[in-house]
């Protein structure tokens, strides 16, 4: 009962002091805002290429056909061009001005086939990287798979073979990137409050010179529960600010139960705030302890958050599988997106696995630091 | 003259500072390169090992059918390339109910005959829509391969016309995603050090209370932010060249010829100057160096992603505004020349750089000449 009052004296002294220091509370929070800003900018509609289509034979019937194809296709989300113009002189113009990224030429397709010949539409990439061309051909590839689906029904043109892919989602509607960023940011706002918030704490102390006062308490034990729930409340905080933010800015409405998302915002608070620990006690500095911090966060994020952690290459899987972060925001990304929980429960182990490592390993290094 | 001593003096304090804190000559090396080689090398990674599994059933088991299996997981063509782990249906549907595969592709009974007999054919995909990115890549990947079979093997098969494309460049030769993304880690570094070396010296001043003796000389004021400018200029070309030779090195930059040079260097000193002056600015409003960095951060890294560090701004949406920032126009022209975008204007990207650095310039001397500068 001493023990726990002596936390809690530790954690209220802690909460106000933090409170005081509005630089603290803004590192706790601000990377992640300015992280979801940039996301959300960058990658705010990238599908959507700006083309021209030309015509060799504006009255050509299935030339018509093939532009209005170029201009449908796409996802529900976004189309994959934008058709900026249909005239020649105006589309060379925008092309040297690198306004556009392609120009399509289509030329008379029923003449073409009508003659028994095979029509080639002629691309003209502005390939600024290989990405944009890759990404180019790939959708005109699509486009005249399409077309050749739909000749099917045509009765002016000649019988021509098809092949086509029907789609069947995981989703009803594709979870735009966004939406997926908000839920990865989250997720890093809970591990970079833990880690963050526990190690600012710590390096404080030593930093201040403070760390004398601290062997009063009643034990080893009481600093570290101290701290940790100072950390976890400054991290729930922290972690509602972007949660609030991402609403508007991200789209993000998690999906299903909410609970499973709040007990992985207690356990992974926790969990890294004795990652955060070791981090004070080893750099005794405020501001070493929470760069290495902020970086470990975000090497982590970089690894689920920005996409999928397993679509990574098999190269980095061994890396990936070694983060613990990983099992944080895979679990947070699923049971937030897709209410899918079947590693849910091995995810918690692993991060409660790592939390009581952490937490051995910050008792013991406490312990020897302040000879309590 | 007294004038030009004056800030003479100030450079060199400045310069001399900066030497004396090998920690912020470090920081100013190592944020950009960091922050920039980690991002680069991940897009690289990506590019080149990206092979999806997927599960792949054959229902038809025909010759057809498997010829459409194997140009499914041939490496050919464009990325991203499929292995399928799993030809077991009820396998591939328990893995990607689980979330564990993100496409399963199903090759349906009759595909060979309907194939054979002229008519058209259909293919069945399951594809996880849980990140749009990804879907766009898993679907245009499956397209891009049935594509490829309708050109290579149905088209001759069927001896009849159809519709089928060709290509060509604007550039003779693919230029890498990860060149340009390095040319971008230049802009970056330009824009980091710059901003950050004309704050910390403006900040410092006023934290260790010295600013006071430059607002007592005649001109004082404007010396200091002359001098402090083209110390952080020198200092942020001095990272840039670092930066240029590591950069060249991984990522493989061109050497540009002699009579680029100019307009190169023309567009870094433009660039330099227009963050310098803003970074000094911020120092004067901040006038405590530990509130320098974050914001310096905040601002380099967002400004580098708008203007196309990471996607090319002509890729990006809002492009017709994003091309008219600074930054954006010098990543054009470093761009130009170290990896070969010749068909970019280098004249029009310097007009932009000339009237952002003329109106940064006047904004900073109507502030500097200012009677009682505000504290």
């Amino acid at each position: 009962m001493e023990i726990i009052r002596a936390a809690l004296a530790l954690a209220r002294k802690d909460l106000v002091s933090w409170f005081r220091t509005p630089i603290h509370v803004l590192v706790s929070f601000a990377p992640i805002i300015v992280i979801m800003l940039a996301l959300t900018l960058a990658i705010g509609d990238p599908s959507t290429m700006p083309v021209a289509v030309l015509l060799d034979d504006p009255d050509d019937a299935s030339a018509q056909q093939f532009a209005a194809v170029v201009a449908d296709i796409g996802t529900v989300n976004a189309n994959w061009f934008r058709v900026v113009t249909n005239e020649r002189q105006e589309a060379e113009t925008l092309f040297k001005k690198d306004e556009l990224l392609g120009i399509i030429e289509v030329p008379a397709i029923s003449s073409s086939l009508q003659a028994g010949r095979t029509a080639t539409v002629r691309l003209r990439v502005n390939n600024l990287n290989d990405d944009i061309t890759k990404n180019f051909r790939q959708r005109v590839q699509e486009a005249c798979l399409v077309f050749n689906a739909r000749l099917e029904i045509s009765p002016s043109a000649p019988v021509s073979p098809s092949i086509t892919a029907s789609f069947d989602t995981f989703l009803p509607r594709d979870l735009p990137t966004q939406v997926f960023f908000g839920a990865g940011l989250i997720a890093l706002a809970i591990l970079m409050g833990g880690i963050n918030n526990a190690c600012t704490l710590v390096a404080r102390e030593f930093e201040e010179n403070t760390y004398k006062e601290l062997v009063l308490a009643p034990g080893t034990m009481t600093v570290i529960l101290g701290k940790w729930a100072s950390a976890l409340i400054q991290t729930f905080i922290s972690v509602g600010i972007i949660w609030g933010l991402a609403v508007p800015v991200c789209d993000f409405i998690p999906q299903g139960n909410i609970f499973p998302l709040l007990l992985l915002v207690v356990i992974g608070s926790l969990a890294f705030a004795g990652l955060g620990t070791l981090l004070g006690l080893y750099f005794k500095q405020v501001m070493p302890a929470a760069i290495a911090g902020m970086l470990f966060s975000i090497v982590g994020w970089w690894f689920g958050g920005v996409i999928w952690a397993d679509i990574w290459p098999q190269s980095l899987q061994g890396i990936i599988a070694a983060l613990p972060t990983t099992y944080l925001i895979r679990a947070f990304t699923r049971a937030a997106l897709l209410d899918l929980y079947t590693t849910y429960w091995f995810d918690v182990g692993i991060m409660v696995a790592f939390g009581v490592v952490t937490a051995v390993l910050s008792y013991t290094l406490l312990r020897r630091k302040i000879a309590l | 003259m007294i004038l030009l001593s004056q800030i003479y003096g100030e450079f060199v304090k400045k310069f001399t500072l900066w030497r004396r804190r090998p920690v912020w000559a470090i920081l100013g090396l190592i944020a950009p390169l960091g922050i920039s080689t980690f991002i680069i090398a991940s897009f690289a990674a990506m590019a080149e090992l990206p092979v999806w599994q997927i599960g792949l059933i054959d229902e038809d088991n025909t010759v057809q059918s498997q010829a459409l299996g194997e140009m499914i997981l041939s490496s050919e063509g464009t990325i991203p390339h499929y292995q399928a782990i799993t030809g077991s249906r009820e396998e591939a549907q328990a893995l990607y109910d689980e979330g564990k595969l993100y496409m399963v592709v199903i090759i349906p009974e009759g595909f060979g005959s309907r194939l054979g007999a002229g008519d058209p054919v259909e293919i069945n995909a399951l594809i996880s829509n849980a990140h749009a990115d990804q879907t766009k890549n898993l679907r245009l990947g499956l397209d891009a391969k049935l594509y490829v079979f309708y050109e290579q093997y149905m088209l001759p098969a069927s001896q009849k016309p159809g519709v089928v494309y060709s290509y060509s460049l604007t550039y003779p030769v693919e230029i890498p995603r990860a060149g340009y993304m390095a040319t971008g880690a230049l802009m970056l570094t330009i824009i980091l050090t710059a901003m950050m070396y004309t704050a910390l010296f403006a900040a410092l001043e006023h934290q260790e209370k010295t600013y006071m003796e430059v607002e007592t000389s005649p001109r004082g004021p404007l010396a200091c932010m002359t001098g402090t400018i083209l110390a952080a200029m020198v200092e942020s070309f001095i990272i840039l060249v670092i930066m240029a030779v590591i950069n060249g090195l991984l990522w493989h930059f061109q050497i540009p010829p002699a009579s680029a040079w100019p307009e190169i260097v023309l567009a870094v000193l433009l660039l330099t100057m227009i963050f310098a002056i803003t970074g000094y600015g911020l120092g004067q409003k901040a006038r405590d160096i530990r509130l320098i960095i974050g914001p310096t951060m905040i601002i380099a890294i967002t400004l580098w992603i708008m203007s196309g560090g990471v996607t090319p701004v002509e890729a990006m949406s809002g492009a017709k505004y994003l091309s008219f920032l600074p930054t954006s126009a010098a990543l054009k022209i470093l761009a130009r020349e170290l990896v070969g975008l010749k068909s970019i204007a280098a004249e029009t990207n310097l007009i932009i750089l000339y009237a952002w650095a003329l109106a940064v310039i006047i904004i900073a001397a109507v502030i500097a000449l200012r009677p009682g500068i505000k504290r």
